[in-house]
């Protein structure tokens, strides 16, 4: 018979008394039938060497399983300590792995969610969290925990426990149910440890995730998203677009400019077209808001570059926002530019000498 | 014995409320005289004793300069702002100006805070329910307008603590009103709510479902509401009277209280009746011995007539906020209608034809407020509430950068808590500080925006401009509180700070401090970009020199040719030395100069061929 050394690596002395963590649920971990027998030895008065010794187990593996016991937070060491939870005393072994427990009267979800909360081998420092004063029960703890692993797999939908593509309404409903489990309002008061920073930025990512499958990718159209309010939304970005620009359209007409330019920009965000544009330019203008004008106009004659009167539009736009240089530039290329209207022509060697005019100005 | 529940309080600009949850049940609870709202009115009598409430609206003609109503329109304002300015016009009691552009309203001598007055009116609502529970209440959650910043919320939390109540939570009416729609019911729709109060008009759109009430985007007029509507009918009976008797009744303040009672009285009388007499015997003395009267009908139509504008107003609103959240009116399943405004027959139907639905009758509009706090409190405190709000900060937050633009990192109507991150760079050679200047607001200038705090990171290495690079990190909690951490990526030096109170700072005042700190700014910068850069910029460069000798030969003959040419290679130039110097900023300008010219070589070849 080999004997038993004085220290295992990892845990310490041999000489010591470990216990049974309180959290631990060895339904959940899914212990093979050795393990679950050595650990039903452990009670917190027998040393590591007599519970080895005892169990008629070969040293070797005894060793083995308790290392692999403690390494998934179900030994806990003198002086160590862990919230008290429901459901931790060990039960008859199953072959198959049940749904996680809820804390018993509590008015939580957890069961309907998607998530496996196994949590498979657990770090060191999720050990710790496991096992941290806090009041929070086992369940709660491994759904944060779960879900700080799924953040860094970057998979909205994972992290939101749904299937790849799932519809707006599904996606909704699985957010709504993942918030009332990991919203910080739901533990308002109670004392969480770490899991407070933890569970703010899990549910701060998860919230960032939901945005993301639900908000139509605005500079693209939609096609990088799957689950949009499309089925909800009869009319296309560009069909809403053209609507949008209808009406800008009157606004201004009827004098509000500033109220046109709200429509103007939602609808240039939609649809970036060439005569979108160049209207919001010009009613930018009119708003007194130079800078966007410039924007407007320079998205415009980037899409058609020798078209002489979005230059002139670009040029004027620089010239309202006091850049002088750059509206000369503009203005002189559209001039060298061919040119068949004679009147665009006066215009642009106008528009120029009012430049070269105030560029001469000493102000 | 001190009680752990937690009172709603909806602290209203005309009227307060006050509700509570009792195992599970929300309910209002009714004050002394057995009304369920009290008038939200201070006062100061002749002999020094304070009056709230009703007792405070009972003298409120013969003492009118001495007692305050609507203190909700001046709390946490700057003395210097449009709303108070035009509130001294229209206020019978005197409001003057306090330290730090704060201001102060004067009654019998004494000077007070806005937080004060509506200390007053809350320690009023605490002591109703005090008396109901018969135990001590020292929590509450209050309600404020959706639109209200961030210095008008701590003002507002201000008021509960000097009122001797810990407000463990803000949230917005509208917010709150949802909340007591969808409470208990299991329902899963989209809603709307419009809530045209006494003074401020809020819509807000939400989505409920599984007892999850998230809150989609928000918007409204912080001086719109109730009192405009009064305010048309006193324009529109001081000019009848003027006309007629050549008489102003606006400068003796005892008429223009009566003018007021009797205003908001018509006005809620033609909610249900068509036509309403307004009789005000000896409204004013002629200085003969001899009294004025006012007497005259106004009917339904006429007050539709002087109030259309402002219902168009909060029209188009809505249709601006649901076109911000992308929301199409369809989209809408029900519209709950808040605030003793939405009364009016004319605002209920303008709400249902906007959007193409009748609006919920099932909530009281005076009370649902009220009760939507209550139940946000027991939510927050009670283990078997089922139920969880999820937020939105209602402006973006952000920080100035060079010269006086505001980068937002929190766009507004973002769900709480949340937290948002960006790189800066220094913006001078050997800049050995930044100063972050913390900001809230829609305007991409600094200064037309709140500022929430500053601080300042020190202790930078001396580097050319642009090299040391500084983390800004914001973060708002669930309970809205901000903090930003600034951190030096170099050295790890930290600095930051929670925003707790606003600075009293005016806009000049902050424009001053664009100016005078404009060396200790930042700008953005994110990663390699300077490589990016340079990298786009040398690609045009290239294909720009091959196109020269051919568009040089087309545009030659033209009238100014040569002048485009010079200027083309100008700004080849300058991209060159932009390269050399390393400075992304520079590089950035000239490449898009580049850009611009490049394409327009490209129209110039393209359209010579074809």
């Amino acid at each position: 018979m080999s004997t038993v050394p004085a220290d295992i690596a990892g845990i310490g002395a041999t000489s010591l008394k470990l216990r049974v963590s309180p959290g631990f649920d060895p339904l959940k971990a899914a212990v093979g039938p050795d393990e679950y027998f050595l650990l039903s030895r452990i009670d917190g008065n027998l040393s590591i060497r007599e519970v080895l010794l005892n169990s008629g187990l070969p040293i070797e593996r005894g060793m083995a399983i308790v290392t692999r016991l403690r390494s998934i937070g179900a030994l806990l060491l003198p002086g160590e300590s862990a919230a008290p939870a429901p459901g931790s005393v060990p039960a008859a072994p199953a072959g198959t792995r049940p749904p996680p427990r809820t804390a018993a009267g509590s008015a939580r979800h957890k069961d309907a969610l998607a998530h496996d909360l196994h949590l498979a081998n657990p770090t060191p420092e999720e050990l710790t969290a496991l096992s941290e004063p806090a009041e929070l029960d086992d369940g709660e703890r491994r759904l944060i925990l779960t879900l700080e692993r799924l953040l860094e797999k970057q998979d909205p939908y994972m992290l939101l426990g749904v299937s790849q593509g799932a519809d707006a309404r599904t996606l909704k409903r699985a957010y709504f149910l993942l918030s009332k489990e990991i919203h910080p309002d739901r533990y308002y008061g109670k004392k969480l440890g770490s899991f407070a920073t933890r569970m703010s930025h899990v549910f701060e990512e998860t919230s960032r995730a939901y945005a993301r499958l639900t908000t139509v990718d605005k500079s693209r159209g939609s096609s990088t998203t799957t689950a949009t309010h499309t089925n909800e939304q009869p009319q296309t970005p560009q069909e809403y677009a053209s609507e949008l620009y209808e009406r800008a359209c009157q606004l201004e007409v009827g004098g509000d400019a500033l109220g046109a330019m709200k429509l103007f920009a939602a609808c240039v965000r939609m649809d970036p077209q060439i005569k979108f544009l160049r209207r919001a330019t010009s009613c930018a203008l009119a708003a007194g808001q130079p800078r966007s004008a410039v924007e407007y106009a320079k998205k415009a004659n980037s899409m058609a570059p020798n078209d002489v009167s979005s230059a002139r539009l670009l040029a004027s736009a620089f010239r309202h926002a006091g850049k002088l240089s750059d509206a000369e530039e503009v203005l002189l290329m559209a001039m060298a530019m061919k040119n068949e209207n004679d009147i665009l022509q006066v215009e642009l060697k106008n528009d120029l000498a009012e430049v070269r005019r105030l560029l001469a100005a000493p102000e | 014995m001190a009680s752990d529940k937690v009172i709603g309080i909806d602290l209203g600009t005309t009227n307060s409320c006050v509700a509570i949850v009792e195992d599970g049940t929300p309910s209002v609870i009714p004050n002394r005289g057995g009304y369920k709202t009290t008038p939200s009115m201070v006062a100061i009598a002749e002999n020094g004793k304070r009056l709230v409430g009703h007792i405070a609206k009972r003298q409120a003609i013969t003492n009118a300069e001495n007692t305050v109503y609507a203190a909700k329109r001046l709390i946490g304002r700057k003395w210097g702002s449009a709303a108070v300015r035009s509130s001294l016009e229209i206020m019978p009691y005197r409001i003057v100006e306090g330290p730090h552009d704060d201001v102060r309203i004067m009654l019998r001598d004494q000077v007070f805070s806005v937080p004060e007055v509506s200390a007053y009116i809350l320690q009023e609502m605490k002591l109703i329910s005090e008396e109901y529970l018969g135990e001590e209440v020292q929590k509450a959650v209050v309600t404020v307008p959706a639109y209200f910043n961030d210095g008008q919320r701590q003002a507002t939390k201000d008021a509960g603590r000097i009122a001797g109540l810990d407000v463990i939570r803000i949230i917005n009416e509208p917010t709150a009103a949802a909340l007591a729609y969808g409470f208990g019911r299991n329902i899963e729709r989209k809603v709307a709510v419009y809530d045209l109060g006494g003074g401020t008009f809020d819509i807000s759109i939400l989505e409920i479902g599984n007892g999850v009430f998230e809150v989609i985007s928000t918007a409204g007029d912080t001086f719109l509401g109730g009192e405009d509507f009064d305010r048309r009918i006193i324009d529109w009976l001081v000019f009848g009277f003027e006309k007629q008797h050549g008489i102003d009744l606006r400068k003796d303040k005892m008429a223009l209280q009566r003018l007021k009672d009797v205003a908001e009285k018509a006005k809620c009388e033609l909610s249900s009746v068509k036509e309403t007499e307004i009789n005000l015997p000896f409204i004013i003395s002629t200085g003969r011995n001899e009294a004025l009267h006012l007497q005259t009908m106004l009917t339904r139509d006429k007050l539709e007539e002087l109030t259309s504008d402002l219902i168009d107003r909060t029209v188009e609103i809505c249709a601006r906020t649901l076109e911000e959240a992308e929301i199409q009116k369809s989209q809408i399943e029900d519209v709950i209608l808040v605030g003793g405004m939405t009364r009016m027959p004319r605002v209920q139907s303008a709400v249902a034809e906007f959007f193409g639905l009748e609006p919920c009758k099932g909530v009281h509009p005076d009370e649902v407020v009220a009760l939507g706090a209550a139940i946000q409190g027991a939510a927050l405190t009670d283990e078997k509430s089922d139920i969880l709000l999820l937020d939105v900060t209602p402006h973006s937050l952000g920080i100035m950068i060079v010269g006086g633009y505001f980068h937002k990192l929190i766009e507004q109507n973002t769900t709480v808590p949340t937290s948002e991150q960006h790189v800066f760079t220094t913006v001078k050679d050997n800049q050995t500080s930044v100063k972050i200047l913390v900001l809230q607001g829609e305007s991409d200038r600094a200064e037309e925006n709140e500022l929430l705090g500053e601080f300042v990171l020190t202790g930078l290495r001396r580097a050319p401009r642009g090299e040391v690079e500084i983390e800004v990190m914001f973060h708002i909690s669930a309970d809205g509180i901000v903090s930003v951490k600034a951190r030096d990526l170099e050295t790890g030096l930290e600095q930051s700070i929670t925003v707790t109170a606003t600075s009293g700072l005016t806009e000049d005042e902050i424009k001053k401090m664009v100016e005078a700190n404009k060396d200790y700014m930042v700008e953005v910068r994110s990663g390699q970009e300077f490589d990016k850069a340079r990298h786009a910029a040398e690609k045009a460069l290239e294909e720009i020199e091959g196109l020269f000798p051919q568009v040089t030969d087309i545009i030659a003959g033209s009238d100014f040719g040569q002048d485009a040419v010079k200027k083309a290679r100008a700004v080849v130039e300058r991209t060159r030395q932009a390269i050399a110097a390393k400075d992304l900023t520079t590089l950035t300008e000239a490449t898009e100069a580049l850009n611009r010219t490049l394409n327009m070589f490209r129209g110039v070849v393209s359209k010579t061929r074809g």
